[in-house]
């Protein structure tokens, strides 16, 4: 398995160690000396002084049979020119590539060679609206690529289930409550369960019904 | 026409001004507005400042209702990634790009997409004034397989025909001037002395081409 990595910065060298360990054969291109020297201090041989948007270079370290390209240079028009060569020059399997600047995002598209774009400022602001985007639900587990989750909310004294029991909350059909924690001890939720505030619930649900969930259990904020 | 361009350099400059000279409707955008003082006075576009590939910009640029564009910046990548997006996003009739890179201009070029290659010009034409000072060069075609040239007869080839100077394969006469008036000759046509001739000649053969010439 041959994987090859464009821009050799602190990612660049951390993926490469890390597709290492996991039985790859990894070559690293990049134009700035210096970077270069530091890599080939930190991974050893396949480091490569060049210009890794030129058809030349990739050609000469055998992009053709490289089984996933990694664009992670600082710029997005070289990350773009390096995925389109690598996918419809080389015809690689899977190409990956870094979005640095968020307005340029929608061009990382399979028009440009790109199978998966990974923007930073993307992940993060996606997992900072989801810490706190609804309130009291908390995200516990992503389940099914993300389309659904496990999620945990604590009842409060506002609830407008408190009293309820389960069978009789206007539950969505794709979500389910999967345990009830209360005082420390489990409780396996039932229909004839009521809820008290306090309770810990944890529940199955689809991002969509998320929003119902919330409602339910903690009133409409 | 209605034109955007890509980078206010020297190329991206002059070609604004030309257009604009023209009476074409050109846009024309630079990441620096300092750039912008290499325009003409009389230059009567617009002047975008934003990157060339910014989907706002080219909004602004009324990209959708543009008939060509150029990519002058001088980043191949950013020409690249201008051109390709261009053309295939927004669907504009003419796209050409600047490509310094010889493969990379090769390889775009096979997608679709026009590219300058003035590195490549600049050394063929060279090329050309030192081997064959003869051989007046008028255009390079495809990747420089096949040169368009243009030639003076010399006196020792009056009263021979075109035929003399097609090589099967490797040269064609398509254009006669004679005294201001241009034809298109035919094998068996006489020469005369200072008679022009247009020819495309494959490059391998211009030694063999210029020989002929030297009787």
């Amino acid at each position: 398995m041959l994987a090859v990595i464009i821009g050799g910065g602190r990612g660049g060298s951390y993926l490469a160690r890390d597709l290492q360990s996991q039985g790859y054969q990894v070559k690293v291109v990049d134009r700035r000396p210096e970077v270069v020297a530091k890599l080939r201090q930190e991974i050893g041989g396949d480091v490569v002084c060049g210009d890794g948007c030129s058809p030349e270079i990739l050609e000469q370290i055998g992009t053709a049979k490289a089984d996933l390209v990694v664009a992670l240079t600082h710029n997005d028009e070289d990350n773009l020119v390096v995925c389109r060569l690598a996918k419809h020059h080389f015809r690689v399997p899977r190409v990956i590539a870094r979005v640095n600047n968020p307005l340029n995002e929608w061009l990382y598209t399979k028009d440009w060679g790109v199978d998966v774009p990974i923007s930073q400022v993307h992940l993060t602001s996606k997992v900072i609206e989801e810490e706190i985007g609804l309130g009291e639900l908390v995200t516990l587990l992503k389940l099914n690529r993300g389309a659904a989750a496990l999620v945990e909310v604590r009842l409060p004294e506002t609830s407008p289930c408190r009293g309820k029991a389960i069978r009789d909350l206007a539950f969505p059909s794709d979500a389910v409550i999967v345990s009830v924690i209360r005082g420390g001890k489990l409780v396996i939720p039932r229909g004839d369960t009521t809820l008290e505030a306090g309770d810990e619930i944890l529940a199955v649900s689809t991002v969509a019904a998320e929003k119902s969930l919330q409602e339910i259990f903690a009133g409409s904020s | 026409m209605r034109v955007i361009i890509v980078g206010c350099g020297r190329v991206g400059s002059g070609l604004a001004n030309a257009l604009s000279a023209e009476r074409h409707e050109v846009v024309i955008i630079d990441r620096s507005p300092l750039s912008f003082g290499r325009l003409s006075r009389d230059f009567s576009g617009r002047m975008l400042m934003g990157v060339g590939f910014d989907r706002e910009i080219l909004q602004k640029a009324d990209i959708e209702g543009a008939d060509a564009l150029a990519a002058t910046t001088d980043s191949d990548n950013v020409n690249i990634v201008v051109a390709v997006t261009a053309k295939e996003t927004f669907k504009v009739p003419h796209v050409v790009a600047r490509i310094y890179d010889p493969q990379a201009a090769e390889i775009y070029r096979r997608e679709g997409i026009p590219t300058v290659t003035p590195t490549l010009m600049a050394a063929n034409t060279m090329k050309m004034m030192i081997s064959h000072p003869r051989l007046a060069k008028l255009a390079t075609c495809g990747s420089g397989e096949v040169e368009f040239i243009t030639i003076q007869v010399p006196k020792g080839l009056a009263g021979r025909t075109v035929q003399d100077l097609i090589i099967p394969g490797e040269s064609l006469v398509s254009a006669l001037v004679r005294r201001g008036q241009a034809s298109i000759p035919s094998a068996d046509t006489r020469l005369e002395a200072e008679d022009e001739l247009h020819v495309a000649v494959a490059a391998k053969a211009l030694p063999k081409f210029d020989k002929l010439l030297a009787y």
